[in-house]
């Protein structure tokens, strides 16, 4: 059965990760009629909290507490980055626009202020190490407010749940030890909980009255004299603030969650929040598609998403390409070379396969294939090897930058969302809209 | 006399053989269980109106295809016509103003109905030659069909043929002339008779073997001849029951085809032995009715008067196979090609998936009840394949309501007991799924599960399992598991998640996977393939796997009957 259909928008953002859902969040803020397709699911890899600058320069072994400050050297030493080509403002406007949106998705985050700017904050992680980021959670704040001064009086209990994959309250409390007066761990076991148990499934479940009750019982019992609980991040996947909340009322303690590995709840609930959100603002969301055969008239971009045998035309004025590195298929490395897999742009990249990695896999200077990526003009759209925008009205965004090796400068989350909004706006200003 | 003696015969007999019909199947249906609602609660709850409706015009065939309903029409519209009006004229001319078969539009009008027929009965052998690449969802399905019936088909062109024929020699014969002209007109002997003749001869395509003037030798006889004449005889005698012959455009080319066989014409009576020929394959085609294809007839009007039944509203009506319904089927054909399940019996083979071979099985099932226990089992497995989504009801053109078929049929095996596979498969610890016999004997199941027979081309929606590429992307996330229902209803009762399928396949285990519950118990939700960040066709996957273990789980179920039986 064959569906021939034709869609029309303003905007197709191609990919629907966090850069991909900002851009078309932003595009329906501004009027525009807009289309997602890719697949949330990378949300899932990532931890839920949104980094600005965490390190900087990459080699420092020390937290960056004041993202601004790394900007100035950045901005410097990167000529190409995103960071650099929309500047400190946008990037916090950003965070502020994506802060909203998530508040009025029920995912309220923290950022923290410092005087005239924000800070970043650490924060516990499942390995029970601490890690800098500047957007968080409101659950997990709590935790990152008392390992913010070295050895605080605060008496710490971590609560793991017996079968759960993925996390362990020993090895947290082992690892956050020397930050508290007092830590301790319990390990609860739930009524039909067996091995093996995923997050999200538990998370699921703790949505239940049922098990949440079971729960904070049982969890009452070891309480003590503990003045905040730990817990891995599965207290609900939709209402997570009011289940948080409601444990810290009933055990008398300040409870906050502990991200994990991935797959990660924190990460689902945000893109959840995120098409919530879109889907109120009317933005089409085309789920699980890929998208290829670009055709641009002069005018118009003709593609065509999905696979046989449902395969439909989207035809529109301009084109957001956030459709991520490897993992998420936007760059694809072939033998010799890396590709950009829709549109086939110019990749920015070492001259040669033997050069893309350092023979150390843990090289403090990382390794070069990470900066490889697309490179853009100011307001983020493609260039050819000549220098010259490929469209008026192609933009990349997000991850598929070049020059941005934001797992080590921890700067993935900022960079994706000053660049997806950066492009948008932009788009509007040029008229983009009026095309059609 | 004769005549209606025997066609009073054999309509007698004809009404026995439709009698004796209906009580075997009657005597069938109820071998399962006794009938518990009463006959007359179910004949004030039928369809007339539709039964009707769909008897007269095929609405059903129409919405079907409109192709084989032209064809279709054409035989049916044209042979009723040549019932009412022609075969039954000696009733039926009270109806028309000054009937007689030799005048038009009677002439015509026959003529017509026999092309019609003629016609859409050479369509329907065309059909049965399989040379027809007109259905192209057929073609692309690779249906093939034991379409029957074909002996019905060639009776009936034989009757429209040989009445044809007795028209032709009618209309040339010299003997039936004479007759006429004797019983007619007072002209036997007289001169003037040799005018008619030549008349007749020229216009009427009469074949005189001795000339017009009756006497050998004495041809030449054209200057006493006046057609004049012989028109104004014909205007007086015959113009009431005989129109110029030449309307009858099949007959009367027939007749001047044939003049060169005049001789023998009147020596033998052809015209008369062609007239009792046309009769036999009548009487023939009437006698056979309730045995051959004819009996859809008679069963479609039965089978579209049924009201289409939910399964959760048949109640005890559930151990109840319709035969009636069985029997109306034609294997046309259309229910396998909208078959839902169609991928399931391009990925397990088993043929008992598809709609019109489980009817076939079922009609042999009521027959002969178990008969083969791998037909039972296949028929098992296909049936459970089934979803119940009713769109081969919905087209079946002879209005069975199928959906109540597959699941009397279900419980008819349950009642036989054949477990399902699903039950095979929860009772089979994975030793025994993988279990392929003794070292070196020779299995079909494992080749049949893991091998890549191509008689059924893969496509779109199957092939997955032999095409490396569609699950090496795996890498293994566990979104698919996080994500997936059946995990988190129960995390007990199910052994693997889809992520533990998926390695499975990549280590060359798609016999072991085919096995395991996930796979049962997926419910198709496709929340695995929504959110698989590697695009892999997670639930597609474990639903062909699933198909393919239902070749494996019939073959369980068969092994424990067999185990019973002995």
């Amino acid at each position: 059965m064959k569906i021939d259909k034709i869609m029309h928008c303003d905007l197709l953002v191609i990919g629907a990760g966090l850069a991909g859902m900002t851009a078309a969040a932003r595009a329906a803020h501004k009027g525009l009629d807009a289309i997602v397709a890719g697949n949330p699911s990378s949300f899932a890899f990532s931890s839920g909290l949104l980094d600005y600058l965490g390190v900087y320069p990459a080699e420092s072994s020390e937290l960056l507490k004041r993202p601004e400050l790394g900007m100035n050297a950045l901005t410097s030493d990167l000529p190409g980055h995103a960071y650099t080509l929309c500047g400190h403002n946008k990037v916090i406007e950003s965070f502020e626009f994506v802060k909203t949106l998530l508040d009025r998705a029920g995912l309220p985050y923290t950022m923290h202020r410092a005087g005239s700017g924000m800070e970043n904050k650490n924060f516990i992680t499942a390995m029970g190490t601490l890690k800098p980021s500047f957007m968080i959670p409101e659950t997990m704040t709590a935790g990152s407010l008392a390992v913010d001064q070295e050895k605080s009086n605060k008496r710490l209990l971590v609560a793991g749940i017996k079968g759960l994959s993925g996390f362990s309250a020993a090895q947290v409390a082992q690892g956050v030890r020397k930050y508290f007066a007092d830590t301790r761990h319990v390990d609860i076991s739930l009524p039909g909980v067996a091995t093996g148990i995923q997050p999200q499934i538990m998370a699921e479940l703790m949505e239940s009255v049922d098990i949440k009750s079971a729960f904070i019982e049982q969890l009452a019992v070891h309480i003590g004299d503990a003045d905040l609980c730990g817990l891995p991040g599965i207290c609900g996947i939709n209402n997570s603030p009011a289940i948080v909340d409601e444990m810290s009322t009933r055990l008398g303690v300040k409870v906050f969650e502990i991200p994990g590995s991935p797959p990660s709840v924190p990460g689902m609930r945000m893109a959840f929040a995120f098409e919530k959100v879109l889907g109120r603002s009317g933005v089409r969301m085309l789920s699980n598609v890929r998208i290829k055969d670009p055709v641009f008239d002069g005018k118009k971009f003709k593609l065509t998403a999905g696979s046989h045998p449902d395969e439909i035309t989207i035809r529109t004025n301009g084109v957001i390409l956030a459709t991520g590195r490897f993992f998420g298929n936007g760059l694809h490395a072939r033998r010799e070379r890396i590709v950009e897999t829709v549109f086939y742009l110019n990749v920015a990249q070492p001259t040669g396969r033997h050069l893309w990695h350092d023979t150390k896999f843990l090289n403090p200077n990382g390794h070069a294939i990470n900066l490889a990526g697309i490179e853009t003009d100011s307001v983020f759209r493609p260039l050819d090897p000549r220098g010259r925008p490929v469209y008026k009205s192609l933009y990349a965004v997000g991850s598929i930058l070049a020059h941005n090796d934001w797992a080590r400068l921890k700067s993935g989350a900022g960079a994706s969302l000053a660049s997806a909004i950066s492009a948008v706006d932009h788009f509007v200003e040029s008229g983009g809209s009026h095309g059609r | 006399m004769a005549v209606k003696i025997i066609v009073i015969t054999v309509f007698c007999l004809s009404l026995i053989g439709l009698v004796f019909r209906f009580v075997s199947m009657f005597r069938l249906g109820s071998v399962f269980e006794r009938r518990r609602t009463t006959l007359a609660a179910q004949v004030f709850q039928l369809n007339y109106f539709g039964s009707l409706f769909n008897t007269l015009f095929q609405v059903r065939l129409f919405r079907a295809s409109f192709l084989r309903w032209v064809a279709h029409g054409l035989v049916f519209a044209g042979f009723i016509y040549l019932i009412f009006v022609h075969a039954l004229d000696d009733w039926t001319y009270v109806f028309f103003d000054d009937y007689q078969p030799g005048i038009d539009p009677f002439r015509i009008l026959r003529n017509i109905a026999g092309v019609m027929v003629t016609i859409g009965c050479l369509a329907f052998l065309w059909r049965r030659t399989g040379k027809s690449r007109i259905n192209r969802e057929r073609v692309r399905r690779g249906l093939r069909f034991r379409v029957r019936g074909t002996l019905s088909i060639i009776l009936i062109l034989g009757v429209i043929f040989s009445g044809f024929m007795a028209e032709g020699l009618n209309i040339m014969s010299e003997p039936m002339f004479d007759d006429m002209v004797l019983e007619y007109s007072g002209l036997d002997g007289e001169p003037e008779l040799i005018h008619l003749k030549a008349y007749w001869e020229k216009y009427y395509h009469v074949s005189f073997e001795k000339g017009v003037s009756g006497v050998p030798g004495v041809d030449d006889v054209s200057e006493e001849i006046d057609l004049e004449q012989g028109q104004e005889l014909n205007e007086t005698y015959c113009l009431y029951c005989h129109t110029l012959p030449d309307t009858a455009f099949i007959s009367a080319p027939l007749a001047q085809l044939a003049s060169p066989i005049g001789g023998w014409v009147t020596q033998f009576r052809l015209d008369r032995v062609m007239y009792w020929i046309h009769f036999s394959l009548v009487m023939a085609l009437i006698l056979f009715l309730p045995f051959s294809r004819m009996f859809h007839l008679v069963s479609i009007p039965a089978a579209s008067a049924g009201k289409r039944m939910a399964p959760e509203q048949m109640g005890p009506q559930m151990g109840l196979l319709d035969l009636a319904s069985l029997s109306a089927c034609t294997q046309c054909g259309f229910c396998s090609q909208v078959c839902s399940v169609y991928p399931d019996y391009q990925i397990s083979e088993n043929p008992q998936v598809l709609p019109h071979v489980k009817i076939e099985s079922l009609k042999r099932l009521a027959g002969k009840g178990v008969w083969d226990l791998t037909t039972l089992t296949r028929l098992r497995s296909g049936n459970d394949d089934c979803t119940r989504c009713g769109l081969c009801a919905d087209i079946c053109p002879s209005g069975i309501d199928l959906v109540r078929l597959w699941t009397t049929a279900g419980h008819l095996m349950d009642r036989l007991g054949c477990p399902d596979n699903y039950t095979a498969a929860m009772e089979t610890s994975f030793t025994q799924w993988a279990d392929t016999g003794r070292p070196g004997e020779k299995t079909t199941v494992r080749a049949e599960v893991t091998g890549d027979k191509a008689s059924v081309k893969p496509d779109f929606l199957t092939g997955l399992i032999s095409d490396v590429e569609s699950f090496e992307h795996c890498v293994q996330c566990t979104l698919c598991t996080n994500t997936c229902p059946v995990v988190a209803y129960d995390q007990v009762q199910n052994d693997l998640g889809p992520h533990q399928v998926m390695n499975l396949l990549r280590l060359g285990e798609a016999h072991l996977a085919s096995g395991s519950k996930m796979v049962w118990h997926c419910l198709t939700c496709y929340s695995c393939q929504e959110v698989c960040p590697q695009s892999i066709r997670v639930a597609d996957i474990l639903l062909e796997l699933r198909c393919r273990g239902q070749v494996r789980a019939a073959e369980l179920t068969q092994a424990r009957l067999k185990g019973n039986q002995a």
